[in-house]
């Protein structure tokens, strides 16, 4: 490697590069506690992950590998880089706020999101599966850390110790499944272990137990049943913007790491996982749903909401191909934006040390702030698949993806279970507009949270109402994933 | 007027009601009505076309990746619909314009109304199935918000629930229907999709599909067995009924069969499943309607009969019943409308629904009378009204219908309905306006205004227009729309009041004539009817909703009670079981790996190793026994690396168990002697089971892989082959570490320092939360020894410590030939400061440490990284190292390689690390009566004085 590619590499990497260096930055402005620095913090968040974008999007113009095939900027790492930027800066959006109520204003906060965010980056972009563990571990050690950041709630400190614990047994299985692959072929690099494992019969057991373990592991990232015990305790207790967080970008990073494993490097295991993985996404689907149905606190009936969509991406993985592939990514684009508007508006309900998290506290919400309460509605349809919001053509992509590679059963039963699944974002719908509420929540909508409804609100409408440039982006992504 | 524009010209209205209701209730109701005229002149303008018979289509790309676009088209069908839709909703606006009362927010009534007729409009004229059912969806929410628009009734709520909740599903089941559909065919546009009967009817997915479909369109329109929302939705203000259950939303359903009857009737599933349901619906909702005491539920009921009887009537699949079909929903539209209106006429004059409540009103409201028994007669059947002309279609084609293969089933339930529709019709007029006048009742009732009447007694005149000259009047709209529906030829059909004696007369004859008796009967029949026992849909419905929430409650908290052994537990078990189901998925490759005969010393240790797992299983509640017995384990380990010549992971073994060990020591120190049994007997034995088989199975995995050589070539022999060669050295463990794989040994000495200095930030934040009080009031167990500094031990480590920091300094420069390393001699060092710090005190030693330990840590990763980089000046991969060989002149020649700049780094890394971390965790260990002045103190007492201020 000499010098040219070195800078080329490092130039490949800026995007992370400008984030990290945000991070240290940031960290560094933390070590002296100012009134007002919050802010100060977040904009700068704001500003480099603006930057980060801006580079992304350069880079984007000229896909390339750097660091000897390790790493790699391609259409469908950029446009989930996107994603993930839009994530974080809307969680960002929404946090300032949230900490004041919690008297949790801490810097290192912002850090650790920046932190989080690069690893989901290095997850995106890795080609090497040592490359994707590190950047994996580096989210999940940032985000152990956020979930227990309200240190006087215990409820947030129990979650932080369930989520190391459990998140350590994921990371082992996943290590032990990256280990044996390595054994199989003698390599760690996405390319060249996908030649050398179609000389590797698959009926090999070792193999199928290699990717077992890999599934395993990751399929516990995206919060798939049963791997998916961790979820409603930790999004509980989770700070609510984190739970936000998790639950998108968290999400979208592992579900980047699945769809480059499965659908493009590593595709000759699919007669491998796919009976697991149908059988997992069936119950996945089912078990979302069902669950979410008896919740009366938000943030947990959202965990199983969202273990419920966890379900409707693997249908798109299951569906495959580029369809399949651009079916999830319209999936997490449209789910990202909705589920962090809710998030904006449960942070807005928040009356500190987890009050306001009740159901019950969305009732009288149309009456007293109808603005706030229409843009609830929109996201919580869009949530259900109603249209003509951007969640039902999520939705409905995913089921033509799979219409048309023949899963025509289990189409259906997504369908029906969807059906199940609006019942319990109507009922919040109907605690707004139709229940009256002597107390209702009175609340200031700051400047912070107000962009983050804007933008939120305005995706989920127009993901509804032109549907076709977003589903173009996504196909396009795609094609470039496949190669 | 262009399609587009009809069907955007109510959603755009919508938006004016809710802005002007400021300027008064009048400009809200005019700019609703307004937007309805515009947008009804605009389909009339079209409708000269259509009854041509032309097709008139609007094409707009939308999602075409996908299929949907906002096509419309407008053919007999549509314009049928569409008509009745706006008609009657210009007639509802009027009529809710005197019929809401002052408090009722107006405004919002009319923005729901127009949302709702629009997206009924959207149905009708959509052309493409998706769009259809974009709608269709639309509709079941505007719905929701119009029939709970009171929300001071809880009735309303509950019935908006329900309805939602039913149409809702059925429409998302509905969503998986038409994907069937569209992927049989290839195409989501309904005149393409139209065309294609024997496609579809021939694809082995044409049931599913068309049971989906249907899902949706008997949900939608209330049948059997999902009948039971309508009569709930009656909570809704009476032009909300009249609208919706006339004319619009529960005919949405019948629209769609209509619509997919050219390709999706015909079959025998159809007719069994369809007329069927119809036939059970109109009989159902025909007897319950005689025996509801309240007006809106006499109709409501009465309107899920007349649904199951058009529904029958597709079900049939013969083209004259669809004619019949058609033609009796325009005749139903208007008549029902008209009672329902009436029906809130009476309810706004007498503030009571309540038949039993009601009687001799003929006297008192005269021209609602007139409206109601024209309404009445109608929907009774009788000449000469347009109830009577689809009735008698209805009959004759009951008749020739056998089903089964018996000819009296079909047409003996038909007259058994009507009979039962005629009597209610009756006991409508005469239990209501005949009779005695009464006294009581609960408001003094007269005829309405003008406004209020005007828009039934329009109806009205159309019921006996059509009855009278059906021919004229409506004859080409039903042949339009009937041709729509059967998309063929036309069969020959006369609207007209006689057509001789047929069976169909005689059966009318019976069962107007059965009617009068039922009526005269009934309050004999009603008493028994309230003494039988039958089930409640209602009820049925909630505890069916009932008991799924509480399955689901079970399930959920069966599953997530918050205990994490429980849910560590289902995932190591489903782990298990898919590694089970993958591994005998394939057929393992024989052994190629000889067994090794084990010697004396092997099977020693292997026995320690057994019985102090064992042990540390039997006794794990007791921590510190616990504790030794992992070190016993570690230690055998480490004696094994030994044996099998791996001497320095031996030394790394045990200078990592000795930390650790140490660092649980420390932990041990808050913590209760004992583990208490906290799990019964059972939960334990389960996890015993659990443990035991994942066990066997990671054991059986381990054993299977030793014995098999990898497929791909083993790359031990590649180290072996190139350590010294490429790397420099021969410990091809040290080489491996800091060359081969100096990239993960860069990242573990990254995440190793950031975990230390996590640790150190979340002692920091223990230490200032409740926990600093926890600690200055805590009362030590047992008491503690007299001098916890023994001089003994002080002179001890003093003169162990350069003696092992030399030690530290040879097995690091030694690492890159022989045993040992950076890694290593980190640990060692870290060891001998260690002992200072037990021997002589925190403060003591910590006094002495003049660099802090965050600044090691970052200067070992910084210098490692400095090393990795320097590779690239010489133009080669990050972190390829170089060796030479150096002679200074009073030294031997000796061997230098950049790789030992590296494992600097990682030995300054390990030091700062372990330090940094048992220094901190030390702080907690912190006891009252401890005496400290150093920066770095242990002592939680020390931020007091600040906090002090704070709170003063």
């Amino acid at each position: 490697m000499d010098l040219t590619q070195i800078t080329s590499s490092v130039l490949a990497s800026g995007p992370e590069i400008i984030i990290i260096l945000g991070a240290c930055v940031a960290l560094m402005l933390s070590l002296v506690p100012r009134p007002g620095q919050g802010a100060l913090l977040a904009g700068l968040s704001l500003v480099m992950i603006a930057l980060a974008a801006a580079m992304s999007l350069t880079l984007a113009q000229n896909p390339q590998t750097a660091y000897g095939g390790m790493f790699v900027n391609d259409g469908f790492s950029t446009f989930f880089k996107m994603l993930l930027y839009l994530g974080t800066a809307l969680t960002i959006l929404i946090s300032d706020r949230y900490l004041g109520t919690e008297d949790a204003a801490k810097g290192e906060y912002y850090v650790l999101l920046l932190f989080a965010l690069s690893g989901a980056m290095i997850m995106v972009s890795g080609k090497d599966l040592l490359i994707i563990y590190v950047g994996l571990e580096l989210q999940a050690l940032s985000i152990y850390v956020l979930v227990g950041f309200l240190t006087t709630n215990t409820r947030s400190n129990e979650a932080a110790l369930k989520y190391v614990i459990l998140g350590a047994f994921s990371s082992g299985l996943l290590l032990f499944g990256l280990s044996l692959l390595y054994g199989l072929t003698g390599t760690t690099q996405l390319e060249a272990m996908g030649e050398a494992l179609d000389s590797v019969e698959t009926s090999s057991p070792l193999l199928a137990l290699a990717t077992v373990f890999l599934i395993v592991g990751l399929l516990f990232k995206v919060g798939a049943v049963p791997f998916h015990m961790w979820v409603p305790d930790i999004y509980e207790g989770a700070p609510s913007p984190v739970t936000g967080f998790m639950s998108t970008v968290g999400k979208v990073a592992a579900v980047a790491v699945i769809l480059r494993l499965l659908i493009q490097d590593l595709a000759m295991l699919d007669p491998i996982w796919r009976g697991s993985v149908e059988a997992v996404a069936v119950l996945t689907l089912a078990a979302g749903s069902f669950a979410a149905l008896v919740q009366t606190n938000i943030k947990r009936m959202l965990a199983y909401s969202s273990i419920a969509h966890g379900g409707f991406l693997l249908l798109g993985l299951l569906a495959g191909g580029s369809e399949g592939l651009a079916s999830v990514m319209l999936y997490l684009l449209i789910f990202t934006v909705t589920n962090l508007g809710l998030f904006a508006v449960i942070v807005l309900l928040n009356r500190g040390a987890g009050q306001g998290e009740n159901i019950q506290d969305f009732s009288g919400l149309a009456k007293s702030q109808p603005g706030v309460a229409l843009m609830a509605l929109v996201f919580l349809l869009s949530l259900a698949g109603i249209p003509p919001t951007g969640g039902f053509f999520a939705k409905f992509y995913v089921l033509v993806a799979l219409v048309d590679a023949g899963f025509v059963l289990l189409a259906v039963f997504a369908v029906l279970l969807s059906a199940i699944a609006a019942w319990f974002y109507l009922r919040v719908i109907m605690l707004m507009y139709m229940e009256q509420n002597d107390q209702p929540a009175v609340f200031q909508v700051s400047p912070a949270i107000g962009w983050a409804l804007i933008v939120t609100f305005t995706g989920t409408v127009l993901t509804g109402v032109l549907p076709a440039w977003f589903l173009g982006v996504s196909k396009a992504a795609a094609t470039a994933g496949l190669g | 007027m262009s399609l587009f524009l009809i069907a955007a010209l109510p959603f755009l209205g919508a938006l004016f009601p809710a802005l002007l209701i400021r300027a008064g209730r009048n400009a809200a109701a005019a700019s609703a009505g307004f937007t309805t005229f515009l947008a009804f002149v605009g389909l009339l303008l079209n409708a000269p076309a259509v009854l041509r018979g032309e097709v008139i289509q609007a094409r707009l790309d939308w999602l075409p990746g996908l299929g949907l676009n906002t096509n419309f088209f407008l053919d007999g069908l549509g314009l049928l619909f569409a008509g009745l839709i706006l008609g009657i909703g210009l007639l509802i606006i009027l009529y809710a314009r005197f019929y809401l009362s002052r408090e009722d927010p107006m405004g919002q009534f009319y923005t729901y109304l127009l949302l709702f007729q629009g997206a009924m409009v959207g149905i009708v004229l959509s052309d493409n199935i998706l769009l259809l059912l974009v709608f269709w969806e639309l509709t079941s929410l505007s719905s929701f918000l119009l029939i709970g628009y009171w929300k001071h009734l809880p009735e309303g709520r509950q019935g908006a629930r329900m309805a939602l909740a039913v149409t809702g599903s059925g429409g998302l089941a509905m969503i998986a229907g038409m994907l069937i559909l569209g992927h049989i065919v290839g195409s989501y546009d309904l005149t393409v999709i139209l065309q294609h009967k024997e496609m579809i009817q021939a694809s082995p997915l044409y049931l599913p599909a068309l049971i989906l479909i249907l899902i949706g369109a008997f949900t939608k329109s209330a049948q059997f067995p999902f009948h039971f929302w309508l009569p709930h939705a009656m909570a809704a203000p009476t032009p909300v009924s009249a609208y919706l259950h006339s004319a619009t939303m529960v005919k949405a359903g019948l629209f769609l069969m209509a619509r997919m009857w050219p390709v999706l009737a015909g079959t025998p599933e159809w007719f069994y499943i369809v007329a069927t349901t119809g036939l059970i619906t109109m009989v159902l909702g025909a007897v319950i309607a005689l025996f509801k005491d309240d007006l809106k539920a006499l109709l409501a009921f009465s309107t899920v009969s007349h649904l199951g009887l058009i529904t029958m009537l597709l079900g049939f699949g013969t083209k004259i019943a669809a004619v019949a079909a058609v033609f009796h929903i325009i005749n139903h539209a208007t008549f029902k409308a008209a009672l329902f209106m009436s029906a809130g006429i009476i309810d706004h004059e007498t503030h009571t629904r309540d038949i039993k409540r009601l009687g001799g009103l003929r006297f008192l409201m005269p021209i609602t009378f007139t409206i109601a028994l024209i309404a009445c007669l109608s929907m009774a059947g009788l000449p000469p009204f347009n109830g009577f002309l689809s009735k008698e279609m209805m009959l004759e084609e009951a008749f020739h219908t056998s089903w089964m293969g018996s000819p009296y089933f079909i047409p003996g339930l038909a007259v058994f309905a009507a009979l039962f529709s005629a009597a209610y019709s009756f006991r409508y007029i005469v239990h209501v306006f005949l009779g005695p006048k009464r006294h009581d009742y609960p408001a003094h009732p007269h005829d309405p205004g003008t406004g209020l009447w005007l828009a039934p007694a329009f109806l009205v005149f159309l019921v006996i227009a059509i009855g009278i000259g059906s021919n004229h009047i409506v004859g080409p709209l039903v042949s339009v729309a009937a041709g729509a529906v059967i998309g063929g030829e036309l069969p020959y059909f006369s609207l007209k009041l006689w057509h001789g004696f047929t069976p169909a007369l005689w059966m009318s004859l019976a069962a107007v004539t059965g009617g009068l008796l039922l009526l005269w009967l009934h309050p004999r029949l009603s008493k028994m009817w309230n003494a039988a026992p039958r089930p409640e849909a209602k009820v049925i419905f909630d505890s069916l909703l009932g008991t799924l929430t509480r399955a689901s409650r079970g399930v959920t908290d069966a599953l997530h009670n918050g205990s994490i052994t429980r849910y560590s537990a289902i995932m190591v078990a489903f782990t298990i079981a898919i590694s089970l189901y993958a591994y005998q998925s394939g057929v393992a490759s024989e052994a190629t790996r000889a067994v090794q005969q084990a010697g004396a010393l092997p099977v020693i240790g292997w026995i320690c190793l057994v019985s102090a797992t064992g042990f540390i299983v039997l006794n794990h509640r007791n921590r510190l026994l616990a504790l030794v017995l992992i070190g016993v384990v570690g230690l055998i380990v480490s004696l094994s690396f030994n044996y099998l010549s791996a001497p320095d992971l031996a030394l790394t073994q045990i200078s990592v168990e000795v930390v650790t060990i140490i660092l649980m020591l420390l932990a041990l120190n808050f913590l209760p002697k004992e583990t208490p049994v906290e799990s019964p007997l059972a939960i334990r034995a389960r996890d015993a089971v659990i443990a035991i088989v994942a066990g066997t199975g990671v054991g059986g995995l381990i054993y299977a892989l030793m014995t098999r050589d990898f497929s791909a070539p083993s790359i031990s022999e590649f180290h072996l082959a190139n350590s010294y060669k490429g790397g420099g050295g021969t410990n091809v463990v040290n080489v491996i570490l800091v060359d081969f794989r100096g990239y993960d040994t860069f990242g573990e000495i990254i995440v190793l320092g950031i975990a230390a200095l996590v640790i150190y930030a979340l002692t920091e934040a223990i230490l200032g939360s409740k926990v600093r009080a926890y600690l200055l009031n805590r009362k030590p167990d047992s008491p503690q020894d007299g001098d916890p500094h023994p001089l003994m031990m002080v002179v001890a480590t003093r003169v162990m410590m350069p003696l092992a920091l030399m030690v530290a300094a040879y097995i690091f420069f030694r690492g890159h030939n022989l045993p040992g390393g950076g890694f290593i001699a980190g640990l060692i060092a870290a060891i001998a400061m260690l002992m200072q710090y037990m021997a002589s005190g925190f403060s003591w030693a910590a006094e002495r440490q003049k660099v802090y330990y965050h600044g090691i840590i970052g200067s070992g990763v910084l210098i490692a990284a400095a090393t990795g980089m320097g590779a690239w000046l010489a133009g080669q991969p990050f972190l390829t190292s170089a060796f030479g060989y150096l002679h200074w002149a009073p030294l031997e020649e000796f061997e230098w390689a950049t790789a030992a700049l590296f494992d600097l780094g990682v030995f300054l890394a390990v030091v700062g690390a372990v330090m940094l971390t048992l220094e901190s965790l030390a702080r907690l260990a912190w006891q009252p009566g401890m005496n400290s002045e150093h920066a770095m103190d242990i002592n939680p007492a020390r931020d007091d004085a600040a906090k002090l201020k704070e709170e003063v």
